[in-house]
């Protein structure tokens, strides 16, 4: 029987599956798993990735095997203001933000200042914080977790905690697929966007391009840099990069502009990733990202998450679009959930021709907001297995 | 080509280090400040917006172009004739109390301003009062809120109801924007302007305001 691995791989290759690969990924806002255990859960904490879904509804899951790729060492949490319901503080990227004291996971805060502000200054922080600085980011217990294949269940930080619990063996044989996935700072917008802020970085294209150039020259050396390194300890199936850089009218920059500026630093990491074997690679950007798929493509990229349907995406279309050079998870209407039913029932058939043509992950298009209760969430996984024939 | 066509194309270009200049070329030429803020700039920032609404425009030149208005308009403003600036309509603009995003907000502050409006920021995560104080004090033309979450839009209609229960809708314009907020959302609201993105915003309030200028329904 293939193992989730090889269903993965199928799936990439739009070969027959004998079962679809479905892992249910999506991100618990806390507020939801608040109100899933109001309403029956009564699981282990969940955590933002969803921690445990996978293995309560036996469904396939991914192993994360990246490090962080953002600032190291990270800038110390440093509160410089709080009243009752806010506090102003600079993270652990050196972001000065106020955010609310309660659900800060689930507000968006308010960018204040960001951290670089002149090529000088981007200079000192790529040296001192970008730089492979090996021991921390691939720490003793990325190394542990990577070597005895357990799930990565952390993100966004520069040194993984080890996992508390029972290890498992390593196995003998690769049961999941395996992603490199640069969450925050593997990328040539979301990444500078964390260090200028998107205004400045916007008017930056105009006013200062030497300047974009130069941040996107390091940020395509240091995803190579780290990337090899994370390679000596483990292949992977999967690179992503991360951006974030679209809205529901929009990308935030001009495709015209971006491709000018960016293609050729995506085409030298993906040409790299090649090189070394690495035939998946994808991309994670919010918002109404269509003007920037044709980009990407010719950059070498051919894999798409999360189409958000909220800003417009339709993954049904963007198969019509551009066939099989190009994977896509993600796309199912989260909130279709909310209502469940009919209405969620609806949205799963829309997207199961694709599911027959190959190369497509269903899944939930972005987070899980407490609106979606557990009852009904449980009623999609269910309906999906039905539809998947995994039930 | 003439320097009000000349202005037009820098404010379209964003070409911020020449508005003043050339700002100063059409005074020169005997051309009202007044005038060329209503036939020129206003124009040019209004086609900035169509521009972005059909999306030939992105963030980077809504910024430029904002920019460049703002140079002009802040050269302009201690010129204008007593009483124009107390003509110049005011907004009042803030994102709804629970959220704390802003850069939504900003850019059609922004945009507002330097299409000549005189804005005036609540700030975010706004309580109801916050609202009703500045409408109070600075007697606005238009009201805008922002709100990024599905879970703070409620706000609005909660603070649009607060300032009808004041006394304080009555002959103004009030729009919505943000990420969860949608048309039907303002026509649920009754509010007579719906903004999609900042692009737009300046040309659909300065219509529903011309609208009412002229005696008819602002929405």
């Amino acid at each position: 029987m293939p193992t989730s691995r090889e269903r993965f791989l199928q799936t990439c290759r739009f070969e027959p599956v004998d079962r679809p690969w479905f892992r249910a990924y999506a991100f618990v806002w806390p507020e939801t798993e608040i109100e899933w255990r109001k309403q029956g859960y009564t699981g282990p904490e969940l955590g933002w990735h969803g921690e445990g879904l996978p293995q309560r509804f036996g469904l396939d899951e991914m192993l994360r095997v990246d490090p962080w790729y953002g600032p190291v060492p990270e800038f110390e949490y440093v509160v410089l203001e709080e009243d009752d319901r806010t506090k102003l503080y600079i993270n652990h990227e050196g972001i000065l933000m106020r955010e609310f004291k309660e659900h800060s996971d689930t507000s968006v805060p308010q960018f204040v200042k960001f951290p670089v502000e002149s090529p000088a200054e981007f200079e000192k922080f790529a040296a001192e914080r970008l730089a492979l600085h090996a021991d921390q980011r691939l720490s003793a217990a990325w190394r542990q977790q990577v070597a005895m294949g357990q799930l990565h269940a952390v993100a966004g930080a520069a040194n993984v905690t080890a996992i508390s619990g029972q290890a498992v063996a390593a196995p003998a044989v690769e049961e999941h697929p395996r992603l490199c996935w640069a969450d925050r700072w593997g990328g040539f917008f979301g990444s500078l966007r964390n260090m200028l802020g998107v205004q400045n970085l916007c008017m930056a294209f105009h006013d200062r391009p030497k300047l974009v150039e130069r941040m996107m020259e390091e940020r395509a050396d240091r995803i190579i840099e780290i990337t090899a390194e994370v390679m000596k300890y483990t292949d992977f199936d999967v690179f992503w990069y991360w951006e974030d850089m679209a809205y529901k009218a929009g990308p935030l920059v001009g495709p015209q502009m971006y491709r000018k500026f960016a293609l050729k630093h995506y085409r030298r990491v993906n040409d790299w990733l090649r090189g070394q074997g690495v035939k998946y690679i994808g991309l994670d950007s919010d918002g109404d990202i269509r003007l920037l798929i044709p980009i990407w493509l010719d950059s070498g990229l051919n894999m798409l998450w999360p189409f958000e349907c909220q800003s417009g995406m339709d993954v049904v279309k963007v198969r019509q679009q551009y066939g099989r050079d190009l994977l896509l998870m993600g796309g199912i209407d989260k909130r279709t959930l909310a209502p469940g039913g009919e209405v969620m029932r609806r949205e799963v058939d829309r997207v199961m021709p694709l599911i027959a043509d190959g190369g497509y992950f269903p899944e939930l298009d972005h987070s899980v907001p407490p609106d979606i209760s557990w009852p009904n969430f449980i009623e999609f996984v269910k309906y999906m297995d039905l539809r998947l024939g995994r039930g | 080509m003439s320097v009000l066509e000349d202005l037009s194309d820098a404010i379209l270009d964003g070409r911020r280090a020449e508005v003043v200049g050339l700002v100063q070329k059409a005074l020169d030429e005997g051309i009202t400040p007044a005038d060329i803020i209503e036939k020129t700039l206003r124009p040019a920032m209004g086609e900035v917006g169509d521009l972005f609404s059909r999306g030939e425009f992105f963030l980077p030149q809504l910024l430029l172009s904002a920019s460049a208005m703002k140079n002009a308009t802040d050269y302009l403003r201690p010129m204008l004739a007593e009483g124009a600036e107390s003509r110049q309509e005011t907004v009042v603009i803030g994102t709804v109390e629970g959220d704390v995003h802003d850069i939504g907000k900003n850019l059609v502050a922004a945009t507002l301003e330097g299409a000549g409006y005189r804005v005036v920021d609540v700030g975010v995560d706004a309580p109801v009062a916050k609202f009703v104080d500045a409408v109070r004090t600075y007697d606005p033309a238009v009201v805008g809120f922002s709100a990024l979450l599905s879970t703070t839009m409620i706000k609005i209609p909660a603070t649009i109801k607060a300032l009808e229960g004041a006394g304080l809708r009555e002959g103004r314009v009030f729009a919505v924007g943000g990420a969860p907020v949608t048309q039907r959302n303002a026509d649920e609201w009754g509010v007579e302007v719906y903004a999609a993105d900042a692009g737009t915003a300046v040309k659909v309030i300065g219509q529903a305001l011309a609208r009412r200028r002229s005696g008819g329904d602002a929405s």
